[in-house]
């Protein structure tokens, strides 16, 4: 499903971020990407979710190089790639059913489905309550979960999370890890940077370690 | 419903919203295209109008020569003779001073005519010239206006010549006013539309990373300028025809003075359209133009 082979990665300040790097992820694996700080763990994430292209190497998804695609194409691909970011990246001038409700407009389904899935992700992530509140008034796990249920609403084949728990305290951290484990459970491929190996001996996830934007054996 | 159809009515109810989310900015910029877009309609309404009551005119020179007050048969037996033997001359038409009065009390100014104690009109021909050349015609006019029977010559068609000719200038004034207020039209449009990417900048950066297409996030913009464009080329159509009716309010006394009928067309529905669909292609290509510009400067 997804195919990175010898991606190299350099900024335009000559900072290299990642050299050399090769894996391959199959449909439905749980992947946890490890390592300190400046690792590369983000860079990895945004060559995998196409947010940035490498500086030479390849990434494809589904056999698509995620380099030739145009706009276009990569919007699409994205359709079945569900984005958890760190900062979250909510809209905070709308409520928590307009933040959710986004891609589905994005995929034009129809007003009455929209309400159902919807609802059934916020009710996945413990929000169905809050579905009128706008994301100020959330405290930061349930922002981190209405990032989670904008990401799983339209069913993704895949879900990335870039640092999901690293600003939230232990409980609410491993509420969410056991949601990424329950999506992985029903075939979702996970893909999941952190830094916090209590849930990895938990879970038993593959892991990939990244060490100074190398990947360690 | 297909998800294409939802993707547009998603768009538009976008659109309508961000139309009233600021309702002096919006009320603005449609009063700018309205103002704007209304001058060159109003002068190609002006300047058609004109045009069509210089068609009617015919612009084929003919020479007019009356003959004095005091001339008789003799005379104009004379002035037949010398006619005949003028090389430039297609037809002659002799109008005698009876005939000439009846014509003018056709026209309406009868009335006028039947106050007179006597016939104060001459004699008069009206000549076709074989030849058209300008210095042709002066020739002719030279050599009728040394005829000793002769009182004035005139050039028919000089006025009507020059009302065309002012017409054809009015006309490429038309176009390149047309142009230039078009360009600025474009910029005042993509500015608006630049300024609202900006305000949204937030959610089409999310919207890209979570599937938006640059159709998807392009299409509530095109909307929005298309909005804009139907009311302000509404407001021009309103505009133009007040300023025809002020026009026609103006020179209504004019046309009474000459006993005609003229007057300026009002804006029908087919130039109503043509403006408003001239406005929506110019709000499209300035939509277009301001999100292709903003998206390239946002991440990928």
């Amino acid at each position: 499903m997804i195919d990175v082979s010898s991606v190299y990665k350099r900024y335009a300040n000559g900072f290299e971020a990642l050299k050399n790097v090769s894996f391959n992820i199959a449909q439905g694996e749980m992947v946890f990407l490890t390592g300190d700080s400046g690792a590369g763990k983000s860079t990895l994430l945004k060559l995998i979710a196409g947010i940035e292209l490498p500086s030479s190497g390849n990434v494809e998804i589904n056999k698509q190089n995620l380099t030739r695609l145009r706009p276009a194409g990569l919007a699409v691909l994205r359709r079945n790639i569900g984005l958890v970011f760190q900062d979250h990246k909510l809209l905070f001038d709308r409520t928590v059913f307009d933040n959710v409700v986004l891609p589905l407009y994005i995929n034009g389904y129809k007003p009455s489905d929209m309400v159902r899935r919807v609802r059934a992700a916020l009710d996945k992530v413990g929000l169905l309550d809050r579905e009128k509140a706008f994301p100020i008034a959330l405290s930061g796990g349930e922002q981190q979960r209405l990032c989670i249920a904008r990401a799983v609403v339209n069913r993704p084949t895949m879900l990335i999370a870039d640092e999901p728990t690293g600003n939230l305290d232990a409980t609410h951290g491993a509420a969410i890890f056991e949601l990424f484990h329950s999506f992985n459970q029903v075939g979702t491929t996970v893909v999941v940077s952190t830094h916090d190996h209590t849930h990895i001996e938990r879970l038993k996830p593959r892991v990939l370690h990244l060490e100074h934007g190398r990947l360690a054996q | 419903m297909s998800a294409w159809l939802n993707q547009h009515l998603h768009a538009l109810q976008i659109a309508w919203q961000r139309l009233f989310t600021h309702p002096i900015g919006s009320l603005f910029t449609i009063l700018v295209i309205g103002l704007v877009a209304s001058l060159p309609a109003f002068a190609y309404l002006v300047v058609n109008n004109v045009a069509g009551l210089a068609g009617k005119l015919d612009p084929e020179p003919k020479l007019s020569f009356y003959l004095k007050t005091n001339a008789g048969e003799a005379e104009i037996t004379a002035v037949k003779e010398r006619l005949n033997a003028t090389a430039n001359i297609a037809n002659a038409r002799f109008v005698s001073k009876e005939a000439a009065l009846t014509e003018l009390e056709s026209v309406g100014i009868a009335d006028v005519a039947k106050t007179l104690e006597q016939n104060p009109l001459p004699h008069a021909f009206v000549i076709k010239p074989k030849s058209i050349e300008p210095a042709a015609l002066d020739e002719l006019k030279k050599q009728i206006a040394s005829w000793a029977e002769v009182e004035t010559v005139e050039l028919d068609s000089d006025w009507a010549r020059k009302l065309s000719a002012f017409v054809e200038f009015g006309k490429h004034a038309v176009f390149f006013l047309t142009l230039v207020l078009g360009l600025a039209l474009v910029f005042v449009m993509a500015n608006t539309i630049r300024l609202q990417i900006m305000n949204q900048r937030e959610e089409i950066e999310v919207s890209r990373l979570i599937g938006a297409t640059p159709s998807f996030i392009r299409r509530p913009f095109l909307y929005f300028g298309i909005m804009q464009a139907i009311l302000g080329g509404l407001l021009a159509i309103g505009l133009v025809a007040l300023g025809i009716y002020g026009l026609n309010q103006a020179t209504e006394p004019l046309v009474k003075l000459y006993a005609g009928e003229f007057s300026f067309r009002d804006p029908d529905w087919k130039f109503g359209a043509a403006i408003i669909f001239a406005l929506m292609v110019l709000a499209m290509f300035s939509a277009g133009l301001a999100v292709r510009r903003t998206l390239r400067s946002m991440a990928r």
